[in-house]
């Protein structure tokens, strides 16, 4: 239902960034992202940043979905410190 | 007449401000000996072997884009036409309907681009005609043009020549036109601009046929994209088509705006580009003959024709699935779901 | 976009889309399973890259309710169109509503005929306009979800703080967790796993499909859009399904936090509150839409100017409700390529491109395809 591009964050300016991908670059609007910065990935979606991407998580995610093996966790992913585990 | 600023509905009456329409702002830009004297109909010099005639009308919004503008767009659109028939371009007609109250200097800038895109490709504008609507009765400025070529011998280009087995060959990325008219009418606000590959394409159907290969079907993918040139090619054919979505040509400032925009580049227009089947023993030899002309740097070899799922397009996705490649529905627009 | 290990194409490999599409057939061992994918643009997703092809026969992905056009219903489209034709209304709406067909017309023909609307692609570009247009007044049509209505809710902020008084919201945001509960409580609906929307979640967080897991028994992933994220997910939901486990995983971690982003959720709150309303389809739900907060009521245009409509026009035959709730497949409706097709769509199903219909219709249509075959 939400079409969402990752995209660079080349610069910030007040509630504005300057965001680009491909080479492509655009403006968006960063006030629903708590301290966006240069450098950082974002999830932009109708003009704003809604999230914020983790490449440590992507190369997790990565390795989650290799093929099954029996000596190998490949399905549901242990909770990272601090968060609940799934009940 | 040229220090009116607008053009006013007298000027497309047979009256004086009509004639000095065309003496004033069109002849000089498009002189040439068989325009000059403003006859009613051109007479041509003869003209030897098979001729190929075609004609097209240009509607566009905005009237200039990043990449050009509706006067290059009308006279590529039909070099095109007639380059994908396989003809060298030699004559073109030009007919201008205009809205009444059009800017002057807007119509100056298109009919300068008019002539000079017909000079670089090296071919004629002989006749024309020009009529003013009233207010409100077209959108600015609507050109149509017709063009005639020669077919040289030895071309046999046609939708019922493929056989499975044949390669699907693309000149270029897809969809590009159609993506920088919609950003520029969606006033999309990226950097750099997204720039049409409005161009004419006739050296480059030159080339592919002077490879020597036995090129079986040639379509330039204007108006409903790649998607529309392989339906009509698998039509009402013996045979399907499969295109491997990794060998189509991308550039990553336009594959970022498709992404951006939720756009198939597949339904989306191209000005710049060819589609050609040819036998796979000749793929070869007209892709590299392509790559030699600037339109024609990224050509590859995207698919092939098939025996099996006649009468479909089938798109062999980067992820390796498969699905139909459908006639494109309607215009498209930028989505955000 | 070069980066390692961001870089979508990895989530694109067609080597670890096969290798995940053998494990599902693997663990699904001809098991026939309904999986829902709740987000249209997983459906769009799915049916783009051509995945149901690598799915084994068994294992059905049926589209939920997760496209904002679909579910929209018809009175709220009706008032849009006519709002459009007003001459004092600028409408400014995301392209995704202009050939949504109301009982009487679409925005594209209003258009056409004269009415003012503008595509947008961010509920900013619709503030600039009504600052451009001072004595104009400017309609934006809030519709989506999660994801989306917080974007809407910055703009009214933004505009309540430049003190900007001729922008106007349509309410139409929906809430995707009270769909789902509903969809869940009805016992005629068979769903073996819930294929969870990424960018929802992203701002909603793990939290809602805990709870929902936990009190339906139904495994649910929260999964990115890349081809190798939903087999990836798909993988996941067909394995709990088969060892009888009803968990909320996330499997779209590099996007979507733990908690969500509490500071959209703060924005929407701010200027939202839930409320009933009805989906398309599906009826009236409880606390599923979203409403001006009363502080706020000066930018409800439906508040602000009330008009009468005439009475919604139903699609005689249409099954979009049916299809919604993952009862039927598009193939299912009599309509389906027979007088429905997006060229000229009946139901919202096939005008959206996420809607199931016309996702179904363009990239990969079962009414020419015998089911369980792949094209070739
Ligand atoms: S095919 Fe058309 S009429 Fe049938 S359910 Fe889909 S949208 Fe409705």
């Amino acid at each position: 239902m939400c079409l969402a591009v990752p995209m660079k964050i080349l610069a910030v300016e007040g509630e504005t960034a300057r965001v680009s991908l491909h080479g492509l670059e655009q403006e968006i609007d960063v006030r629903l992202l708590d301290n966006p910065a240069p450098g950082d990935y974002v999830i932009v979606h109708a003009g704003f940043a809604i999230s914020r991407l983790d490449p440590e998580e992507a190369r997790k995610t990565l390795e989650l979905f290799r093929k099954y093996s029996p000596d190998r966790e490949c399905f549901s992913p242990p909770p990272s410190p601090g968060e609940r585990p799934t009940p | 007449m040229t220090a009116a600023r607008t053009i006013s509905i007298e000027a497309g009456s047979g009256g004086r401000a009509g004639r000095d329409l065309v003496e004033e702002l069109i002849l000089p830009r498009l002189n040439n000996r068989f325009l000059l004297p403003l006859p009613d109909a051109a007479v041509l010099d003869p003209i030897p072997g098979r001729l190929a005639f075609t004609t097209d009308s240009f509607v566009v919004s905005p009237l200039f884009f990043p990449g050009g503008d509706i006067g290059k767009l009308a006279v590529c659109g039909t070099i095109n036409d007639l380059a994908a028939a396989g003809a060298r371009p030699l004559y073109l007609s030009c007919a201008l309907i205009i809205e009444e109250g059009l800017e002057t200097a807007i119509l100056e800038k298109v009919v300068s681009s008019i002539a000079r895109t017909a000079k670089r490709a090296g071919v004629l504008v002989v006749t024309g005609d020009t009529k003013v609507v009233e207010r409100g009765a077209a959108d600015g400025l609507y050109l149509n043009t017709a063009g005639i070529g020669t077919v040289p011998a030895g071309v046999n280009l046609s939708p019922a020549r493929p056989r499975p087995g044949d390669a699907v060959i693309l000149s270029g990325p897809p969809g590009e036109h159609g993506l920088a008219i919609l950003a520029a009418r969606e006033k999309l606000s990226v950097s750099p601009q997204l720039k049409s590959d409005c161009r004419p394409l006739h050296s480059l159907a030159a080339a592919m046929i002077a490879s020597g290969a036995d090129l079986k079907f040639i379509r330039d993918p204007t108006r409903g994209g790649l998607a529309a040139v392989l339906n009509e090619l698998v039509g009402p054919a013996k045979f399907g088509v499969e295109i491997e979505e990794k060998l189509i040509p991308r550039r990553g400032k336009f594959r970022a705006a498709l992404e951006i925009l939720g756009l198939d580049p597949l339904a989306l227009a191209g000005e710049g580009l060819l589609c050609a089947v040819a036998s796979p023993a000749d793929a070869g030899r007209v892709v590299a003959a392509m790559r030699k002309d600037p339109a024609g740097k990224m050509a590859r070899v995207v698919g092939r024709v098939t025996g099996d799922h006649r009468g479909r397009a089938v798109l062999k996705t980067e992820a390796g699935g498969e699905r139909i490649i459908d006639w494109p529905a309607g215009d498209p627009v930028p989505r955000i779901c | 976009m070069k980066d390692q290990p961001l870089n979508p194409e990895l989530f694109r490999d067609p080597a670890r889309a096969r290798e995940l599409a053998e494990d599902i057939r693997r663990i699904a061992s001809g098991r026939s399973l309904q999986l829902m994918e709740v987000c249209g643009t997983h459906t769009v997703a799915i049916a783009r890259s051509g995945l149901r092809s690598l799915l084994p026969p068994g294992i059905r992905l049926i589209s939920g309710p997760g496209c904002p056009v679909c579910v929209t219903p018809q009175p709220v489209i009706d008032g849009m169109i006519v709002r459009s034709a007003q001459p004092e209304n600028i409408l400014a709406t995301f392209g995704d509503m202009l050939n949504v067909p109301g009982s009487f017309s679409t925005l594209r023909e209003e258009k056409a005929r004269g009415g003012d609307v503008r595509i947008v692609c961010s509920p900013l570009a619709a503030l600039r306009l009504a600052r451009e247009n001072p004595r104009r007044r400017v309609i934006f049509p809030a519709i989506g979800f999660e994801t989306t209505v917080p974007t809407a809710a910055a703009a009214v902020l933004e505009a309540e703080k430049t003190a900007v008084g001729n922008f106007f919201l349509i309410s139409a945001g929906r809430l995707i967790p009270p769909a789902l509960k509903f969809l869940l409580s009805d016992p005629e609906t068979r769903i073996d796993g819930l294929l969870c929307p990424g960018h929802v979640s992203a701002i909603i967080g793990l939290e809602p499909y805990r709870k929902i897991a936990r009190r339906f028994r139904v495994p649910c992933a929260v999964a990115g859009f890349e081809p190798v994220d939903i087999l990836g997910a798909v993988r996941e939901l067909v394995r709990q399904a088969v060892e009888g486990r009803s968990e909320a995983v996330n499997l779209y971690r590099r996007v979507v936090r733990e908690g969500g982003n509490p500071k959209a959720r703060r924005v929407l709150g701010k200027v939202f509150r839930p409320a009933g309303a009805g989906w398309r389809g599906l009826g009236e739900i409880p606390a599923s839409g979203l409403a001006l907060r009363p502080a706020y009521r000066r930018f409800d245009i439906d508040r602000v100017s009330p008009i009468e409509l005439p009475p919604a026009k139903k699609v005689p035959g249409c099954i979009c409700g049916r299809i919604l709730r993952g009862l039927s497949d598009p193939a299912d409706c009599p309509r389906f390529g027979a007088g429905c097709e997006p060229r000229r769509p009946l139901g919202p199903c096939m005008v959206s491109a996420e809607g199931a219909c016309a996702a179904w219709f363009r990239y990969g249509r079962r009414a020419a395809i015998p089911p369980g075959e792949t094209v070739r």
